[in-house]
């Protein structure tokens, strides 16, 4: 087998991949374990809960992941029962029952998807909770698509649970991670009073910050010697406008796939100047796409194909779109959904923002959808193939 | 000595109903499920799993939870008759002979 001379462990880089150590997020990691301590002091008679907002690429998910798993580990360690259960509210489409159906999944894989209201589902897994005497910090990651979808209801329902209930023990500790902190006026006056001191606001990665993440990355995941400090500066003076961390990181990532096609031994600024011009900057679409079932990358794909082709107009019709899912879903071996789930496939891409859906065209006849993309076809389509590819 | 009649009959009563064995050896391998993914798994019908099911449960085999509506059902290993069992079946699905 081939040894890469240039990545010690590739998926070190991976956008999935959580960090033993946060640099320049050490402060709001300190804060969390503040707001949540009283837990291990007095574990039962307290509730802590937080909000994490920041932008695209602040290091919400990976600072939630590393408090999540560091106190797991302490609480375990003072022999306390606790789990700590990461959940992406986007992926689960930002229903609050499939947020509490994989929540108990976690603990009971084995508990029915279907059958029960939210509330019922709830109390199910406060029950559950108190049968195996756990305690659970639970993070809802992209919590902005249940503020969006579900309003106030399960913010109020998840941090306000024990007060109709004042003689159970706290067992339930959820962490909102939000991107748009202004959806927080979305709630209700008395949610918003019970949140309002437990935000951690995450601020924008620097320059300076960005070079220490880099640094730090690269020498997890890339052997010594084989990039330069220029190499990095380089990639932190691109990614900083955007204070984006997860695109800094996928500009090293694939600096090193260039330097490693050239059997170069070391990532020069060449390999991350074509790094830089084949990633288009498009802040979450990766994690979106990769979210999205095969199907839904088939219909998607499709979408892109014929507007790649058509590339002088903005929308093209689901009986556009659906033939040519029927020819990719036969180059790629699966057997095609039907019209109905595709209309289901086409409501959720427009949900995660990944279509635009008009309705009906003016001065057409008849009644058809009509979709659009926010992103470059030829892009999106490049990034599907290699996905659906496996590359 | 002959031998232990109940311990016996509890033997004879587990072993020699194949809904039971099925019962075991799906429990052993998924851990705690509904009465209907029990019955899904099984291949038996409803009827059929409640009453191996209750049976289980009676000599201490299978434990029961509710959790709101759902009634949960696991190997209840806190009976040393199903560490032996679960010994028993997880060598009996690993071993090629």
């Amino acid at each position: 087998m081939d040894v890469s001379r240039i990545f010690k462990d590739e998926s070190l880089l991976d956008l999935s991949y959580v960090p033993p150590r946060l640099p320049r997020r050490e402060e709001e990691l300190r804060l969390l374990r503040s707001m949540f301590e009283p837990i291990l002091r007095k574990p039962g008679s307290v509730a802590p809960r937080a909000v994490v907002t920041g932008g695209i690429g602040s290091g919400k998910t990976a600072l939630t992941q590393r408090f999540g798993l560091d106190f797991e580990e302490e609480a375990r360690a003072r022999g306390l029962n606790f789990k700590c259960i990461h959940v992406n509210c986007q992926i689960l489409r930002g229903s609050f029952f499939m947020i509490l159906v994989e929540t108990v999944r976690r603990i009971i894989p084995g508990f029915p998807r279907r059958g029960f209201g939210a509330n019922e589902l709830l109390d199910s897994l406060l029950e559950l909770l108190e049968d195996e005497n756990l305690y659970v910090l639970l993070i809802l990651d992209d919590a902005d698509s249940l503020l969006v979808k579900e309003g106030s209801t399960p913010v109020y329902a998840l941090t306000r649970v024990y007060e109709s209930k004042p003689e159970r023990p706290r067992r339930l500790f959820p962490i909102f991670v939000l991107r748009d902190p202004g959806l927080m006026r979305n709630l209700n006056h008395a949610t918003l009073s019970y949140l309002r001191g437990s935000i951690v606001k995450l601020r924008k990665y620097g320059l300076d910050d960005m070079i220490e993440v880099l640094e730090y990355r690269a020498s997890l995941a890339l052997r010594s010697g084989s990039y330069l400090d220029r190499t990095i500066r380089l990639i932190a003076d691109m990614a900083a406008p955007m204070g984006d961390a997860r695109y800094a990181i996928e500009l090293l990532y694939r600096a090193g796939k260039y330097a490693e096609t050239d059997e170069s031994p070391v990532i020069m600024p060449e390999h991350v100047r074509k790094a830089y011009q084949s990633l288009e900057y498009y802040p979450g679409l990766t994690e979106a796409l990769r979210s999205l079932s095969r199907h839904e990358k088939l219909f998607l794909l499709a979408v892109a194909r014929c507007l790649e082709r058509e590339s002088e107009e903005a929308y093209v019709t689901m009986g556009e779109v659906e033939g040519l899912y029927r020819v990719l879903c036969e180059s790629y071996g699966e057997k095609p959904r039907a019209h109905t789930q595709l209309w289901k496939y086409m409501r959720n891409l427009s949900f995660l923002s990944l279509l635009t859906v008009n309705p009906s065209g003016r001065g057409r006849r008849g009644r058809t959808t009509y979709m659009g993309l926010n992103v470059a076809a030829s892009y999106l389509s490049k990034v599907l193939s290699k996905m659906l590819e496996g590359v | 000595m002959g031998l232990d009649q109940e311990k016996l009959k509890l033997l004879e009563e587990v072993f020699s109903s194949r809904g039971r064995v099925r019962i075991l050896a799906v429990l052993c391998e998924y851990g705690e499920l509904n009465l209907s993914e029990v019955a899904r798994k099984t291949g038996l019908n409803s009827t059929s799993t409640v009453n191996h099911l209750r049976v289980l449960t009676e000599k201490g085999l299978v434990a029961e939870r509710r959790l709101g509506r759902v009634r949960m059902y696991r190997l209840d290993l806190g009976n040393p008759r199903v560490k032996l069992i679960t010994e028993f079946l997880r060598r009996w699905f690993h071993i090629d002979l």
